[in-house]
């Protein structure tokens, strides 16, 4: 816990001195206008998952790829190989190219939210986050920093608190769930 | 005088017996029934069945559902919001359900019992290759970056209660959603109000009270551009209690009003009204007081029924009136008398006759019928000699004018064409009805309109509710054997899913298995461990001491049992309790629904299913009831016959060979209505033959009275009257847009209306009048 917010706060040290927080689609618009925007995207993630339950945190990496409002895959190769594609319709892990499990959004409305949440989140699409949550940034030269906080009770029951960090691209993300656990993603390899 | 005594003393003991069956039924308080369901016969269900048809039934009646559905999520939880703080007016008489009290929590109480309690998905990975399948995911949401749960790689390492949770939530229909209850299959954004009535849906101040607040609300939100459904019984209940006020204001206030006008041509003056309303009015009312008294509630259609009691009843008044304008006060009863006995024993005899159906909505209108005509026979006997002291006697110019017509009217007897045509019309009816088919339709019992049942069926499906009239029944002598028979019947309603034919179904035993099954889970959930735990450990970096705590914490678990007791005490078991019919030890009932439209072939497979299992019954309902129309109206054309046959007897016995003269009247214009009806119509059902038996009824009264006075002019004017008034009441029930009113009344217009014009043809041939018999 002691860890987590020396992390938090040291992200937000930066961003502190540098400006003040203004209303929300303003900052949303200076924000886009700082990253380069792309109908796909790929590159490498580093992720680091910390388990509340064992006081512990596991590293995973691989590959992720998106076009933009249509699917994202997270192709997960260390320590474990698993690929998870998000589309509109749902959810499908699938383990060398067998399916693992399918999740249908039509009939879950927690899995759309899920889908959802997830793309907001990845692809940096404010305007779909901005449905889902609170918006606090900070803009400081070419980086910037952003902190998202639920407005519904079923969003917190998936992430509690989420923050994004980038400058042309999406850099990192932070996520945090109601249970303690927490979740960091760098993103790495990106095209220049 | 002692007979004037006597009479004032049998009048005084009727008064008092008519205040003290109408005060103990207003003490009872009034409760209309709509619902088709009422109809249906009693006690010719198995007990069970039945019982679970009624469980089906009340989980449907103590609820109204509406489902607010627009554009946009926002605007139509908005309407949901304003729709229950509008709702919440009606507290005390419903309990309000719109909070959406977390999915997640209900399903939270399962946890204890995630090894035992396994999803279907679950239980098929473990089965197959050591579970490696159920391994692989719990790694993959291991590794995800979110995974929407909280991890617990000690106690729940393969996250198993994931699944459970997720299948257990794929179960109900709503989630929550900006803390509402959102329907899940609806694309377009809906949230779901509930309304639990704590008051009879029958009842019609409770319809009043939820209608003042319902009504408005309807419009506001549809102001907004939501669209609103609805569903419920209290609905449909009140849209009859609507229908049957609109026709009994309409249908109703026209033949009282013609039944008025009648009498004010006839006697040139009010007061005879009074006469006439007055056995009418207590006949009606004692007749609704004891049907109330005895069956606790009147059902709409026994009421309409009612309506056109007054027909009948009017007929007696009519005589004393016509009778005591022409014959001296003390002589008329006595003179009277003999026709009274006669048309009371040949009415109340055919309408008995329905009592003995086990339907109860005849039996219902069986009762009413002969009580009303008791009760109206009665006043007419003792009250109208005491009401009418002032002497206004002379003929009346109303039986001279319609004496003078009936003068002009042929006999049958004199002419022999005349004879021969009617016997001809009577063979071709009579051949026409022998070839007549009957259609024996369940729509004929339905009260509400098409779009109402349309709303209602789309709310229904939103909520995946499957029908509550088709269904599989289990049946046990413990939860154990119920459960394990239910288990049983799993793989093969998956494959009647797989093939397409079923949607879907919903059982108790998907949600809360049987221990002998909980027993097979808990060994799948150990081979799990045997064969991943291991592996599971070193890729998440276990100490020694977590190792044996998580091992320790599985076994603990594994020997954990979900009782049904348990169950049924949690939140999340309160969602199933329409699927539980029965929870008494030596006697567990519970039911399979089934979801989607359900078709003929389908139906037969699932008897097929059912067939071999002692245990199991296919319950179709609505298809049985067809089957029982259709024996009904068997029944009720044989007991037609027989009434004919008895009245034959009884008229024999007193008339000898002169019975034609009152029986063929009748019988000649039923076969003529009846066939008129049967080629303009698809077929005859229940309700027209019910309606030929008032025709004979009302057609013997007339040829009875006829016959006992003589033919006398005033016989003639009072028979004239209540024909016509019996018309104005039955006749119009033609008009009616119930079903059943129409049937009724559209066979009833026309016999009567050929009884009254044959009944005069069949007189006896004089040369003049004799006028007082």
């Amino acid at each position: 816990m002691i860890r987590l917010l020396c992390l938090i706060l040291s992200l937000h040290a930066p961003s502190v001195l540098a400006d003040t927080t203004s209303p929300s689609s303003a900052v949303y618009a200076e924000i886009s206008a700082l990253m380069d925007s792309h109908s796909s995207l790929q590159g490498r993630f580093d992720q680091v998952k910390y388990l509340a339950a064992l006081e512990a945190e596991i590293s995973s990496s691989g590959r992720f790829e998106y076009e933009h409002d249509k699917a994202i895959r997270w192709h997960t190769r260390e320590p474990i190989e698993n690929l998870l594609t998000l589309t509109s319709r749902g959810i499908l892990s699938e383990q060398d190219g067998k399916v693992l499990s399918r999740l249908d959004a039509q009939s879950n409305p927690i899995v759309s939210l899920f889908s959802d949440i997830f793309f907001g989140v990845m692809t940096a699409d404010w305007q779909r986050l901005e449905h889902h949550f609170e918006m606090e940034s900070w803009v400081a030269g070419a980086n910037w920093h952003a902190v998202l906080t639920p407005r519904a009770h079923e969003v917190e029951s998936i992430v509690s608190r989420v923050e994004l960090q980038g400058d042309r691209y999406l850099r990192e993300i932070i996520l945090h769930e109601a249970g303690g656990d927490w979740t960091r993603i760098r993103f790495s390899e990106l095209p220049q | 005088m002692n007979g004037l005594y006597i009479n004032r003393l049998a009048a005084a003991i009727w008064l008092l017996l008519v205040a003290i069956l109408l005060f103990s039924a207003w003490r009872q308080g009034p409760v209309v029934d709509t619902s088709v369901m009422a109809l249906l016969p009693a006690d010719e269900q198995q007990p069970n069945i039945k019982r679970a048809t009624d469980h089906q039934a009340d989980a449907y009646a103590n609820s109204l559902l509406l489902v607010i559905r627009g554009q946009t999520a926002a605007e139509a939880a908005e309407g949901a919001r304003h729709a229950a703080e509008r709702l919440a007016a009606l507290a005390g008489l419903v309990n309000l359900t719109w909070h959406a009290q977390g999915a997640e929590a209900l399903v939270e109480d399962l946890y204890p019992y995630r090894f035992t309690v396994l999803s279907e998905t679950v239980r098929e990975r473990l089965q197959q290759e050591g579970g490696s399948a159920q391994y692989q995911l719990a790694l993959q949401r291991l590794f995800n970056p979110v995974s929407g749960f909280s991890q617990q790689p000690l106690e729940d390492p393969f996250s198993l209660f994931v699944d459970l949770a997720m299948a257990q939530q794929s179960k109900l229909p709503v989630g929550a959603d900006q803390g509402l209850l959102r329907l899940i299959a609806s694309e377009m954004p809906a949230y779901l109000v509930r309304l639990e009535l704590l008051d009879d849906p029958f009842s019609i101040s409770v319809q009043a009270r939820v209608n003042a607040v319902l009504n408005p609300l309807l419009d506001e939100l549809q102001q907004r551009g939501l669209s609103v459904y609805r569903s419920g019984l209290l609905l449909h209940a009140s849209a009859g209690a609507d229908q049957a006020r609109a026709e009994i204001s309409t249908i109703g206030l026209g033949s009282i009003l013609g039944i008025l006008l009648l009498i004010l041509w006839a006697f040139r003056s009010v007061v005879p009204i009074l006469h006439v309303m007055i056995p009418v009015a207590t006949g009606a009312l004692v007749a609704m007081a004891v049907t109330l008294l005895l069956f606790g509630r009147i059902h709409m259609i026994t009421i309409a029924f009612g309506a056109g009691l007054v027909g009948v009843a009017v007929d007696y008044a009519m005589h004393f009136l016509c009778e005591v304008r022409v014959v001296p006060r003390q002589q008329v009863i006595r003179r009277l008398l003999p026709g009274l006995v006669l048309g009371l024993m040949s009415s109340v005899l055919a309408y008995a006759g329905l009592a003995l159906a086990p339907f109860p909505g005849l039996r219902q209108m069986a009762i009413f019928s002969a009580v009303g005509l008791v009760a109206a026979w009665l006043t007419v006997l003792l009250w109208l000699p005491l009401l009418s002291t002032r002497r206004s006697t002379g003929p009346l110019p109303a039986a001279a004018t319609l004496d003078r017509w009936r003068m002009q009217y042929p006999y049958i007897t004199q002419s022999p064409r005349l004879a021969l045509v009617l016997i001809v019309l009577g063979v071709c009816s009579a051949a026409v009805v022998f070839q007549g088919s009957a259609r024996d339709q369940v729509a004929l019992l339905q009260t509400s309109s098409a779009d109402l049942l349309a709303e209602d069926r789309q709310v229904q499906s939103l909520l995946g509710n499957g029908s509550s009239t088709a269904f599989l029944l289990v049946s046990g002598d413990s939860f154990e054997q119920v459960l394990q028979t239910e288990e049983g019947l799993q793989a093969a309603l998956g494959s009647l899913i797989a093939d397409n034919q079923l949607q879907g179904y919903r059982a108790l035993s998907q949600v809360l298995p049987s221990l002998q099954r909980q027993e097979q889970n808990s060994q799948h959930v150990r081979a799990l461990y045997d064969a991943k735990w291991h592996s599971m450990a070193d890729l998440l970096n276990l100490s020694q001491r977590q190792r044996s705590a998580a091992l320790e914490s599985m076994y603990e678990s594994t020997r954990g049992r979900l009782t049904p007791q348990a169950w049924q005490a949690m939140t999340l078991g309160q969602t199933w309790t329409a699927n539980i019919v029965s929870s008494e030890p030596g006697d567990v009932a519970t039911v399979i629904q089934l979801q989607g439209r359900l078709s003929s072939e389908l139906k037969q497979q699932l008897m097929a299913l059912a067939e071999p299992l002692p245990n199991v019954v296919f319950v179709d309902s609505l298809g049985s009831m067809t089957e029982l129309l259709e024996r009904y109206r068997a029944e009720i054309s044989n007991w037609l016959l027989l009434a004919y046959a008895c009245v034959l007897v009884l008229l024999v016995l007193r008339y000898r060979f002169a019975s034609w003269r009152i029986l063929l009247p009748p019988l000649l214009a039923s076969l003529i209505s009846f066939a008129a009806f049967l080629l303009l119509h698809d077929g005859y059902n229940l309700f027209n033959l019910i309606a030929l038996m008032l025709v004979l009824g009302i057609g013997l009264d007339m040829g009875i009275f006829l016959n006992e006075t003589r033919e006398s002019a005033h016989t003639w004017l009072a028979v004239t009257l209540s024909s016509a008034s019996s018309l104005l009441a039955f006749g119009l029930l033609a008009l009616s847009q119930t079903p059943v009113l129409y049937h009724f009344g559209v066979i009833v217009l026309p016999g009567l209306l050929l009884t009254w014009l044959l009944a005069p043809l069949m007189r006896e041939f004089s040369t003049g009048e004799t006028d007082h018999g």
